[in-house]
């Protein structure tokens, strides 16, 4: 009786074992490969492939690369041969499962014979697993023609929306493995595109995984494309990047001449771009922005500005600018409202609004350049609270 | 000792079931010859820990998540599901043990399409001996047929690989030296070598692992290194150049915590955590 208690207890531990390692220890991975490998080889038909491409899947060996690339290589030479619907079906399976593979190792040595058959398949489920894997296995010497096909997808010219979808989330996908910056500008435009909304909130979300920086693709969206609101949004992703403050600065400095350059048709167009030259000189401000070459585009855009607080905010940033040439721009504005406080034409209340700005900033600039006019404003007949505000100002340059 | 050994067991699982290759060491340590199971009467037990992989997470040189795996088990601690993952959590492959009588039934699919199974394995059992493996595709069609011989001390020495209709394709077989695989040699139907591995064991844990062709020239060698007789690293050869190497860094329990794969260059290619659980288990004193 004990003796089978003993057994019975043996077999339930044999069982147990049987699950947790007989099947895994009894041969080793590198015999394994090699038969089933030579078994690839040997197979005749489609079916064969399959089956025994599972067990070599199923062993994830980095040492059968070579296999696998070789047996994917074999399937694209067999592309154009005819197969009934079943066979075609279970190449597709087969390859599907090759490249899946290759992704998972991996294969960076693989990534041509991929992309081949990128350009070669007609199934986009394939298509989009060719993508995914360039991505997966950091194929980035294939930025370049990932980007390509995105960009031709973002033209909306396919004849079935939804599959582009899925090319372009692969692409996405793809571009977001790599991390280049080269494939920036593509996943821009997507993220602007006329995709459903998954797609341009996966886009959006991979911009900021691209690069800390885009700096350099954001310049040429913004001198490159011609949409006003392209730009803008181009600009907006540069400023909430962890881009460097001197690079913002630039691409904020651009966007106002941009901004500047070009003539509204139409209402729409004049508020597009005094949207785009307000988000970059409140841009400016924000990185402190102090060098006097933005001077004559700060000088244009508070002439063309009818905007109060769009006025403010400029005069904010010749304070802020602080150079010389801001704060000659500042003195000689503040000037003109003196002498007209002087003569007896008294500033209305929305002047009155820009002259207080205008001390603030003369304040703000830290120049002593700015001594002079705050001085003038004491005796050009202000009211009291003018006067003192100035007063104040002027202790900035005790 | 059984502790140690249950450990090495379970870390053999982890390496050689799962996304990795196997430590080697690990793997033929399992192959010693076998007591005789019919006469071995077990009368008492007890309860030791048993560290099972839970999860896995792959990361790529540039550190983005590209893949996780989860692991499920029953109270007893044996394997039931395996998934895989994306880095988006997207399903890509899954594989589900179940136990019916005496065998194991795996199924796996390939795909993140839950309907249709990639394979379903069928492995049949006699005494402590995997004999019979049969892939089925999912018209329940065979695909191959692995069968197994043993010698008188339980080790395997014969392999073969048929069609689903049972013609024979390759022929593995295998010799021993001290209870040690010393040989594996890949032969045709016909008999005829079409290449070999030789392995060399040192006192404690095997060494390499040379694959040669039909002539005897190298084709590539797999090095292993230990330290306190648990391995650490392996460097793999194409030929005599180096392919890959891979490193592990183990925890306080011997377990790899993290596996480093290497290129060639040595730059990094990839790394894989590992997330343990313990389960009680009872073994045989």
């Amino acid at each position: 009786m004990s003796r089978m208690k003993g057994y019975i207890k043996m077999r339930i531990l044999f069982l147990t074992i049987v699950l947790l390692i007989l099947p895994l220890f009894f041969l080793t991975a590198g015999d394994r490969s090699e038969v089933w490998k030579r078994m690839y080889n040997r197979a005749q038909t489609i079916d064969q492939q399959y089956a025994i491409m599972q067990n070599i899947v199923a062993m994830d060996d980095p040492s059968l690369i070579e296999i696998l690339d070789s047996a994917l290589a074999e399937q694209i030479s067999s592309l154009e041969n005819k197969l009934n619907r079943t066979e075609r079906d279970k190449k597709e399976q087969l390859m599907r499962m090759i490249v899946n593979e290759l992704s998972s190792l991996r294969a960076e040595e693989s990534a041509g014979t991929i992309f081949t058959l990128f350009t070669l398949a007609e199934s986009h489920i394939l298509k989009a697993d060719c993508l995914v894997a360039l991505g997966q296995i950091r194929a980035v010497d294939l930025v370049p023609q990932v980007s390509n096909v995105l960009r031709k997808l973002n033209f909306n010219t396919s004849d079935d929306q939804q599959v582009a979808e899925i090319l372009a989330y692969a692409a996405i996908t793809s571009l977001e493995r790599m991390r280049d910056i080269r494939g920036f500008e593509q996943v821009f435009y997507a993220s602007q595109g006329w995709y459903s909304r998954r797609i341009k909130d996966k886009a959006s979300a991979v911009l900021q995984i691209i690069s800390e920086d885009p700096t350099e693709p954001i310049m040429d969206i913004i001198s490159g494309d011609s949409n006003y609101g392209t730009k803008l949004k181009a600009l907006d992703i540069e400023s909430n990047s962890n881009a460097l403050k001197e690079n913002k600065n630039r691409v904020a400095l651009l966007s106002l001449q941009e901004g500047l350059r070009y003539s509204p048709n139409d209402k729409m167009e004049a508020d597009d771009l005094n949207k785009l030259r307000e988000a970059a000189i409140f841009a400016l401000i924000e990185n402190e922005y102090k060098n006097s070459d933005v001077v004559p585009d700060l000088k244009q855009h508070y002439e063309r500005s009818e905007d109060i607080n769009d006025k403010l905010m400029t005069i904010q940033a010749f304070g802020l600018n602080g150079t010389d040439a801001a704060v000659a721009w500042l003195s000689e504005a503040l000037s003109t409202y003196n002498s007209r406080q002087l003569s007896g034409l008294s500033a209305n209340q929305t002047e009155l609004i820009y002259i207080k700005q205008m001390i603030s900033s003369l304040a703000l600039s830290g120049n002593l350049n700015a001594k002079p006019v705050l001085l003038e404003v004491q005796f050009s007949d202000y009211t009291p609270a003018i006067v003192r505000l100035s007063k104040e100002a002027l202790k900035n340059f005790d | 000792m059984k502790k140690i050994l249950w450990l090495l067991a379970a870390f053999t699982m982890l390496f050689s079931s799962c996304v990795t290759k196997a430590p080697e060491n690990v793997v033929i340590k399992e192959e010693k010859p076998k007591e005789d199971p019919v006469e071995e009467v077990v009368v008492k037990t007890e309860i030791i820990d048993v560290y099972l992989i839970s999860g896995e997470t792959l990361k790529a040189s540039d550190g983005i998540i590209d893949g996780y795996i989860e692991y499920k088990y029953d109270e007893k601690g044996n394997l039931l599901e395996r998934v895989e993952y994306d880095g988006e959590k997207n399903q890509k492959t899954r594989m589900v043990n179940v136990l019916s009588g005496d065998n194991i039934v795996r199924t796996q699919w390939f795909s993140d399409e839950e309907e249709t199974p990639g394979i379903y394995i069928l492995r049949e059992y006699e005494g402590m001996n995997l004999i019979k493996e049969i892939s089925y595709n999912i018209k329940d069609i065979p695909q191959s047929i692995s069968s197994y011989d043993y010698d008188n001390s339980g080790n395997m020495v014969k392999w073969t690989v048929s069609t689903g209709d049972n013609v024979p394709m390759m022929i593995s077989e295998y010799d021993y030296s001290n209870g040690r695989r010393s040989k594996a040699m890949f032969l045709t139907p016909l008999g005829e070598l079409e290449g070999y591995i030789e392995y060399s064991w040192n006192s404690e844990n095997l060494e390499s692992e040379k694959t040669f062709d039909s002539d005897g020239n190298l084709e590539k060698t797999v090095i292993f290194e230990y330290e306190n007789g648990k391995l650490v690293k392996e460097i793999h050869y194409r030929k005599t150049v180096v392919d890959y190497s891979i490193e592990y860094e183990l925890d306080e329990n011997g377990m790899a915590k993290i596996k480093k794969h290497f290129y060639r260059s040595g730059n990094l290619k990839a790394q894989w955590d590992y997330e343990y659980i313990s389960v009680k288990k009872e073994v045989q004193l």
